[in-house]
């Protein structure tokens, strides 16, 4: 018997960005960094636990469109020439700090990371990380689950059931298509969860997902169990409760492990350090200024003097982080134990895209959790199928709405920024069940249009969008792929109103937003 | 940055950079006046998130560095914004325990009916309180709006509570309602005080759980009701 257990949840998402209309378009490098420093690193860990004999397990949801996008071979092969990029890159930047002490090593760290990559990708995987993931879901050691389609914020649609039945019919259709299974999981999108919710995720066979601690502690009635345990709602959908402390010391942002003076500083880029005219090679057309991955200083302080980055003291730090970690979740669960009768279980959900990408060391101390935890026998690694194979039965709550954005509910979603947008996207989801109704039983030609219109409703309310819209940096990038869904749908409602088809569009416009090939349309029609 | 960082780039480079920022600045402005824009709206960016003790949405937000985009063309999105689509309709979305975004359209032959001679506007979203349980509470107050309004942060005083919220018109002595809200009903957001004892466990596993230091517990003094505001008293 455990003293605790312990469930690491990963969510992989990115929006779907796919321009084939450009010879190069800046943002699908999201998808290519992600690749490079998260999913291949990732992958990585999870051989060398395996070779090694050292058993783990987590959960983790792959959105459906960071599934499309994985899955696509124009953007495969052009994440091909992002690492040839940066493996030329590398080579040039061997020339400019030859013979330095302090970057030589760092340049050649980075020649490294992109050589595995290609290495990998194309040698090992075939282009297939979708099935490099499946593996590790077929050997039980990654539990795959699904979220939204297009990672829409649930609780602004509350009122559109149309808009939710598509995101998650369509999400389980593309997590059939990739994985061959049903999941038994959902990802809440920036665990965004509302009562009533639960019924529609049960009612999809759906058996769980996470909550934040907000609104898991604000459930009704109080869960008996604080966070260390599930509860289950009156529809029998399980709510995990995510565990506060280990999410302070992982996120916090001044006192979290990527903060540590040691670890990789995210923001001193070459892209933003160098001349200009050194660089023109890796920029975009616009020969603006981006993050290139080429950093050389650690986080050092609040300081602008920062100090040259040193992997192997960076990695050694997060190795001892990882055993802090496994020390602090095994204190918590001593004092909660006497409590339950059960032992504790601390949930820990995170963005995928953490480790590695924004906290370049934290491969390294996932894969020293987990062998850390191999070494304390008390300490249970399971995922959240498992456990309620262990605890079928938990206490009742129904969790509060919240979500983990700023100030725990719905504000980063529904500002002075963003808000514009919901008036199109509600009357977009009308009337695309307006066509659905209207057109229940098409085929051919007709059909395409629909499937298509019913993608673009879907990409228009990808919460990815509003998320950017709040900031500079993004924001008219975000605001664009909005506007260009909605222009899309509402070119093929004309097209159908009017009886018309200009079938080169149509079928232009099929080949760039080409994801979800399983989808029906028909998923909007009210459901009786 | 620093400002030096500046030094190597053309006057172009900085404008589009402050373009893509987002930032609206006026022609002709000197390029150190741009630089100081650029700056405060990168530290802005790379400020901490205020509110929960995480920075997850942070991290979300990293995922997605951008490069500064062309000339941000953002006359079709203005266009976007201000489409209408001669129906009248309201809808509503909570956003969090004390507010929900209200939005609402109207036909060309409502707002036609509704034009009055002064300029003034006839209409009012009138918000209901059900109270919790169904069927109780008549309760309301009204939020003036103008014709050329489409949307407006309405209060939620309570927590708990149910409410619905009318698009209503005053025609002469009458009152017309226009559209109508699904209920709705605002979050809790404090733990309540449990005097039925659920027990100095459940409470110390709360304690661990975090509810003190998301400031879930009410006061032990309650002090003054809360100040029902109306939206319009901001």
């Amino acid at each position: 018997m455990r003293d605790a257990y312990l469930a690491l949840v990963l969510n992989a998402h990115l929006p779907f960005v796919r321009k084939p209309e450009f010879s190069r378009f800046f943002e699908e490098r999201w998808l290519f960094e992600a690749v490079s420093e998260t999913y291949l690193p990732l992958l990585r860990v999870f051989r060398r636990l395996e070779a090694d004999e050292i058993p783990f397990t987590l959960t983790m949801s792959l959105s459906p469109t960071l599934a499309a996008m994985l899955g696509d071979s124009l953007l495969a092969e052009r994440y091909l020439g992002y690492l040839d990029g940066q493996i030329a890159l590398a080579a040039r930047e061997r020339e400019r700090v030859a013979g330095d002490g302090d970057f030589g090593p760092l340049v050649d760290m980075y020649a490294e990371l992109y050589r595995r990559d290609r290495e990998d990708f194309e040698g090992l995987y075939g282009r297939n990380l979708l099935g490099a993931f499946d593996y590790y879901y077929k050997k039980g050691r990654v539990e795959l689950i699904t979220t939204a389609a297009t990672h829409a914020f649930l609780p602004a649609y509350r009122s559109e059931p149309a808009l939710l039945a598509a995101q998650l019919e369509t999400a389980l259709v593309s997590h059939r298509a990739s994985f061959g299974k049903h999941p038994s999981g959902f990802w809440l999108p920036h665990l965004g969860f509302y009562p009533g919710l639960d019924r529609l995720l049960k009612a999809y066979n759906l058996q769980y997902g996470v909550v934040t601690t907000r609104g898991g502690l604000l459930g009704d009635p109080e869960p008996a169990y604080a966070s260390f345990a599930p509860v289950r709602t009156p529809s029998g959908f399980h709510a995990f409760i995510r565990d506060a402390a280990a999410t302070e010391a992982v996120w916090a942002e001044d006192s979290g492990y990527p903060a540590d003076p040691v670890h990789r500083d995210f923001y001193r880029d070459i892209g933003y350090d160098l001349p200009l005219d050194y660089l023109k090679p890796w920029l975009e057309e616009a020969g603006s200024r981006i993050y290139t991955g080429f950093k050389y200083w650690a986080v050092t302080g609040k300081t602008d003097q920062k100090r040259p980055y040193r992997p192997e003291a960076a990695q050694a730090r997060a190795r001892e982080q990882a055993r802090d970690f496994v020390d602090g979740r095994l204190e918590l669960a001593e004092e909660a134990r006497p409590h339950m009768d059960r032992p504790p279980l601390m949930v820990c959900p995170y963005d995928a895209e953490l480790f590695g990408h924004w906290w370049h060391e934290g491969p390294t101390w996932l894969e020293a959790v987990f062998r850390e935890a191999a070494t304390r026998p008390g300490l249970g690694l399971v995922s959240l199928s498992e456990y309620l194979k262990l605890h079928p039965e938990n206490p009742p709550s129904m969790p509060e709405f919240s979500s983990w954005g700023d100030g725990g509910y719905g504000e980063v979603w529904l500002d002075g920024s963003n808000d514009w947008l919901y008036r199109h996207s509600f009357k977009a989801t009308e009337r695309m069940t307006e066509l659905a109704e209207r057109f229940p039983n098409e085929s051919g030609l007709r059909e395409r249009i629909l499937n298509q219109a019913a993608r673009e409703v879907l990409l228009a309310t990808c919460s990815d969008w509003p998320l950017l819209m709040r900031k500079g940096a993004s924001a008219a990038f975000a605001r664009r792929q909005v506007e260009d869904a909605l222009a899309n749908f509402e070119r093929t409602y004309e097209m159908l109103s009017a009886n018309t088809v200009d079938t080169e569009w149509l079928t232009k416009l099929e080949k760039r937003d080409n994801l979800f090939r399983g989808i029906n349309y028909r998923v909007f029609r009210r459901k009786r | 940055m620093k400002p030096e960082a500046f030094d190597a780039l053309s006057d172009e480079e900085i404008l589009a950079m402050a373009t893509a920022l987002g930032l609206e600045l006026p022609t002709g402005l000197e390029r150190s006046f741009v630089i100081e824009e650029i700056i405060e709206a990168r530290e802005e960016d790379e400020s901490p998130q205020r509110g929960d003790r995480d920075s997850a949405l942070r991290i979300e937000e990293r995922k997605y560095a951008a490069a500064p985009l062309g000339c941000g063309d953002r006359g079709a999105c203005a266009e976007l914004e201000e489409r209408r689509y001669n129906e009248t309709s309201l809808h509503v979305i909570v956003r969090d325990q004390a507010w929900a975004f209200a939005f609402w359209d109207l036909s060309d032959s409502d707002r036609a009916l509704l034009a009055r001679e002064d300029g003034s506007s006839p209409l009012f979203l009138r918000v209901f309180e059900l109270g919790e349980e169904e069927g109780s509470g008549p309760e309301h107050h009204d939020i003036a709006v103008g014709l050329a309004d489409g949307s407006w942060y309405v209060n939620l005083p309570q927590p708990e509570t149910r409410y619905r919220v009318e698009l209503c018109a005053r025609l002469g002595i009458k009152i017309r309602v226009l559209a109508r809200s699904e209920d709705l009903r605002a979050p809790r957001a404090q733990l309540r005080r449990d005097d039925s004892g659920s027990g100095a466990g459940r409470d110390r596993l709360f304690a661990l759980a975090g509810a003190d230091r998301l400031a879930l517990r009410e006061p032990v003094e309650a002090g003054s009701p809360a100040r029902i505001l109306g939206a319009d008293d901001e």
